[in-house]
């Protein structure tokens, strides 16, 4: 871009003019000792609680610590030039953060500053970045899906909008594969997703960038990173950061998708700040107030009512235990905030169940109202089959010969399920081809198909039903349910789709 | 100012005490000359030290002290001395200090400019101040060439920049950020 000098100059003459010259009163207060990204100020007595202080050269710092003599205030951004004796200044204003649409398809940092090499953000508006959480007279409750293209959840751990489901697992399971399904499923829907990543390697970072890059879902897409080479107070701040951009969304009436990559590393994050300001260790070294660390950012998370907009937010937060450890302090706090959990399992991910949702130990307490009639019709059939199938299958492993014929279809038809549970990453599923697939099954079109080729068989269904039966599809995707009328085409074109011949 | 609690606790107690006797001025007289001996490194490596028995010290700063300051000045020398806690005089003097400043009302204000400034500035500017921290003010005046121009007034720890330096900084900030 050819840029004028005299263009440069009308600038600079501009914000000349408009350069503030109003002299206010200040608080300040000298360093007495700065380290591990912690200062320990003198002065700054008028000082409020999470006020944003500048220290010399421009530095910012939250003030966290009010003591007698002294504020403890963490340092965002490089602590090098801060020294013994530096001035800090009050600003009388909170932590805010640039919101808006123009940060879709953006990759920000804890504060919202842009990290990637795309140019400012074009935005003139800003949020809190802690607020208290909308009041219970202006929520509503959950009742639309969030789709997220994946089998296993939309059907038997189904999301609503405004809801709060935890993903939690050990490492390598595939937790974050399931957010970033939801989010490439969200593409040329109303959902805008944000995508904040707690304490991750910086390669794993730019990998998922890149993959929804590839996907073009990042162009719905909100992405804060603090890297675990970012300071312990960037991460800290990154989800309420990410929270402020999603509330800015839900203001003006539109849902959102957050996931939080992860609370387990925001939680060591803030345990490190804590422990550097000297506040008493509890349990596990996190600090008295870890629990409300989570349940604040959690709450944000809403469904308003019409009068304030009907807009919603619905997080996803992830949890990372330690050899399947759910009991441990962090996983106990935010298993109780949330509205349930996917629990995913390295056992079911290495033997090839991908996802690897442990149906049995995941729950969704509030998204089954907002099923469609369609999804749940078949859902409730499936999750009774396969909860019958995991009682059955520990003692038929010593062999299914004895077994009476009602059981050993029982068995079949669990086998069966588990494989059509089974779903690739990056492939989200549209919701009506979910619901003609599980029909299929529940109706036993697939009890004489051999397990081995079952995935087959359902995406040779998936392509035949797209091309030749799109009227069918639709009028499930429309009608939110599975008619009469419906049901009657829907199992005529499965009977056509066997007799064709392309199953096999 | 005081920079820590204790400095700030044995001035309460001071302040009691001569608040009680009302020798506030003799007080304040005997800090001085107290705190200005403290400026003496080797004064206070002897009284500050573990390894000297808390005996002598006292004898000798009895004796060095009797005949300058009142009886009970030097019972807080001796306290401090026995504590090793000599070397926060100053700090105790401060808070004193801001003790007695905040009994009469008065607020002690710093004003640094970049040329030194006539007598009638200095007034207008109290005034000014006076008004707006509500308080009676009294100043100290530095001078300090680096901030080009204007003045910075600090009120405890209040701060009032109309400095030229900081608004060329400010400016800077904003037209980087701008770009």
């Amino acid at each position: 871009m050819a840029v004028r000098g005299q263009d440069i100059a009308s600038v600079i003459k501009k914000q000349i003019e408009g350069f503030g010259s109003d002299l206010a009163m200040v608080d300040v207060g000298s360093v007495i000792e700065v380290g591990d990204g912690i200062a320990r100020v003198h002065g700054l007595s008028g000082v409020a609680y999470n006020e944003l202080v500048e220290f010399e050269g421009g530095i910012a710092g939250i003030a966290l610590n009010l003591e007698e003599d002294s504020v403890g205030i963490v340092i965002l951004g490089d602590p090098l030039g801060i020294k013994e004796g530096s001035e800090v200044r009050g600003t009388g204003q909170v932590m805010q953060v640039p919101v808006g649409q123009q940060l879709l398809g953006r990759v920000v940092d804890g504060i919202g500053s842009p990290i990637d090499g795309k140019g400012p953000v074009e935005t003139n508006e800003t949020r809190e970045v802690e607020i208290v959480a909308p009041n219970v007279a202006i929520r509503q409750s959950v009742d639309t899906p969030v789709q997220t293209g994946i089998k296993a959840i939309d059907a038997m751990i189904p999301i609503g909008r405004g809801q709060r489901e935890l993903i939690i697992g050990d490492r390598t399971t595939g937790k974050t594969a399931i957010c970033v399904d939801a989010i490439i499923n969200q593409k040329g829907g109303d959902l805008t997703c944000i995508y904040v990543s707690v304490g991750q390697k910086v390669g794993k970072v730019a990998q998922t960038v890149g993959t929804l890059e590839q996907f073009g879902a990042l162009d719905h897409t909100i992405v804060v990173a603090a890297n675990a080479s970012d300071s312990a107070p960037m991460q800290y701040l990154a989800p309420y950061t990410g929270c402020a951009m999603a509330e800015y969304f839900m203001a003006q009436g539109k849902d959102v998708l957050i996931v939080y990559d992860d609370l387990s590393k925001h939680a060591w994050a803030y345990r490190q700040m804590s422990l550097l300001l000297k506040r008493p260790p509890g349990r596990e070294a996190y600090p008295g107030d870890v629990f409300y660390l989570h349940s604040r950012l959690l709450e944000r998370a809403a469904r308003l009512d019409d009068a304030h907009g009907g807009g919603s937010v619905t997080a996803l937060p992830v949890i990372e235990t330690q050899a399947g450890d759910v009991s441990a302090y962090v996983p106990t706090n935010v298993i109780s905030i949330t509205d349930g959990q996917i629990y995913l399992e390295p056992e079911l991910f290495n033997a090839g169940i991908r996802p690897a949702v442990n149906a049995g130990l995941s729950v969704s307490r509030v998204g089954s109202s907002a099923q469609t009639r369609a999804m749940r019709s078949v859902a409730g059939r499936l999750r009774l089959e396969l909860a019958q199938y995991r009682e059955l299958v520990t003692f038929a492993q010593f062999g299914t010969d004895d077994l009476d014929a009602a059981t050993r279809r029982q068995l079949e038809r669990g086998q069966r399920g588990v494989e059509i549970l089974k779903q690739g990453q990056n492939a989200p599923l549209p919701v009506e081809q979910q619901v003609s697939i599980l029909f299929a099954l529940n109706e036993g079109y697939l009890d004489d198909i051999e397990i081995d080729s079952v995935i087959n068989w359902e995406q040779a269904f998936h392509s035949y039903m797209t091309s030749n039966h799109s009227d069918v599809l639709k009028s499930i995707l429309e009608e939110g349910d599975i008619s009469s009328d419906t049901e009657e085409s829907l199992k005529s074109a499965i009977d056509s789709f066997k007799q064709s011949g392309l199953a096999s | 100012m005081s920079r820590t609690v204790s400095a700030r606790r044995y001035a309460q107690a001071i302040y009691d005490i001569a608040l009680e006797r009302d020798d506030v001025d003799k007080w304040l007289d005997d800090l001085s000359v107290l705190s200005n001996s403290v400026r003496d490194e080797t004064f206070v490596r002897f009284v500050d030290s573990p390894q000297i028995e808390s005996e002598k010290k006292t004898s000798v700063v009895k004796e060095v002290f009797a005949e300058v300051v009142s009886e009970l000045a030097v019972n807080l020398t001796c306290l401090l001395a026995s504590r090793g806690a000599v070397s926060s005089l100053p700090d105790i003097t401060d808070a004193f200090q801001e003790f007695v400043d905040s009994e009469k009302g008065v607020e002690r204000a710093e004003i640094i400019s970049a040329v030194s400034l006539t007598k009638t500035q200095i007034e207008s500017i109290t005034k000014d101040l006076s008004l707006l921290v509500g308080k009676e003010i009294s100043v100290t005046t530095l001078t300090d060439e680096s901030i080009i121009g204007g003045f910075v007034a600090r009120v405890g720890d209040r701060l009032i920049d109309g400095s030229i330096k900081t608004r060329l900084d400010d400016m800077k900030r904003e037209l980087i950020k701008g770009t």
